[in-house]
């Protein structure tokens, strides 16, 4: 989590930059900064969300179908977990997910409702 | 329907700050086609920025349908552009993403209470003569195709006044009558329009004219002489 808050910020960063000047139109139409952020925050926290899902899902294929495989590996009994460790596991990764994402974008978020409407749609222009 | 006071807007730059815009009056009453001609960093677009209340002006006032937008918090002033103003700029400023009629729908995001839908959508995008490309995307249409739709999109909250910030700058002659043609028919409807351009032919679309030079505005300015050609650079003032 403490790698990958950066590392989504930078990714978030990278987004956001690019699309600045559609922000920016949005914002000559009537989107009030508020709107802006919560859309941002919106779009983070439903890719964490998917992201969640996939990693869970993917951990879940690979635990089941792997276990031989991870017990020979390893040369200690793999015992499945039982199915609410499970689910409490799953819920533990989905909200560290959605955190991480959450947190990771609210800077660029903010940055680029500070940033000038216009001049940024001037300055597609050229 | 808009009227400036002696607005003032200045930038800093290093050392120096430039005066885009120079104690400007003028007027904009409703249902006028007003035409700010201007050479390129003259400080007309500034203006317009003003007037859409996406600029702060450093001194004067801007006075929409009598309420001054300097006294607005910025969320009124979103709130007002959503409502009241339509825009159009040089680029279509189109979403990539999204067809035309949705990018059509988009300003109805932040007005709810407007009169948009996708019925209404479609029949804007029937005046502009785009309704056989409703659900194409942005890459597939030409310049003037997209200039239609982002003119659709700035008439989708039925608003009162029409703001073109160089609309037909970046077409080629005939499509840049096609384009002012369509802004003639708005106006003759009753649309208020209020646009800036680098071009002194298109003034016979026009109800009234400002020219802008150096940031000084001047009401009645029907073209450009050659000795003007270098009048289109901001003032600089102070060290």
């Amino acid at each position: 989590m403490i790698v990958s808050i950066p590392l989504l910020g930078i990714i978030s960063a990278m987004v956001a930059h690019e699309r600045t000047r559609e922000v920016a139109i949005l914002q000559a139409i009537g989107a009030t900064k508020g709107t802006i952020t919560r859309l941002m925050l919106a779009e983070s926290f439903s890719l964490s969300i998917a992201g969640g899902l996939i990693g869970i899902g993917a951990a879940a294929v690979i635990l089941v179908g792997f276990q031989d495989f991870i017990a020979s590996g390893l040369k200690i009994p793999f015992i499945i977990p039982s199915p609410l460790s499970i689910m409490v596991d799953a819920g533990i990764a989905m909200f560290l997910a959605i955190v991480t994402g959450g947190i990771a974008s609210l800077y660029p978020a903010w940055r680029i409702t500070r940033s000038d409407p216009y001049e940024t749609i001037r300055r597609g222009e050229s | 329907m808009i009227q400036v006071s002696g607005v003032t807007k200045a930038f800093s730059s290093k050392n120096s700050e430039v005066l885009a815009v120079d104690k400007a009056y003028m007027e904009v009453k409703k249902g006028e086609f007003v035409l700010i001609l201007g050479r390129s960093g003259s400080g007309k677009s500034t203006l317009l920025g003003m007037l859409a209340g996406l600029i702060h002006p450093s001194s004067g006032s801007i006075r929409f349908e009598g309420v001054d937008l300097s006294g607005l918090p910025e969320d009124k002033i979103a709130a007002l552009r959503a409502e009241k103003i339509g825009f159009v700029f040089q680029f279509s400023g189109l979403i990539p993403t999204i067809t035309a009629l949705e990018n059509v729908l988009l300003p109805t995001l932040f007005y709810h209470d407007g009169p948009g839908n996708r019925s209404r959508a479609a029949e804007l995008l029937k005046k502009v003569g785009m309704s056989e490309r409703e659900d194409a995307y942005p890459h597939t249409l030409s310049s003037g195709e997209m200039k239609r739709v982002a003119i659709a999109r700035a008439l989708i909250n039925n608003p009162s006044l029409l703001i073109a910030d160089e609309p037909t700058g970046d077409l080629d002659a005939d499509t840049e009558y096609e384009i002012m043609e369509l802004f003639g028919q708005l106006n003759r409807e009753g649309m208020t329009i209020v646009m800036v351009t680098h071009n002194p032919d298109l003034i016979s679309y026009a109800t009234r004219t400002y020219g802008m030079t150096r940031g000084k505005l001047v009401k009645n300015t029907a073209s450009f002489s050659d000795k003007e050609e270098d009048m289109g650079k901001p003032k600089i003032i102070g060290p």
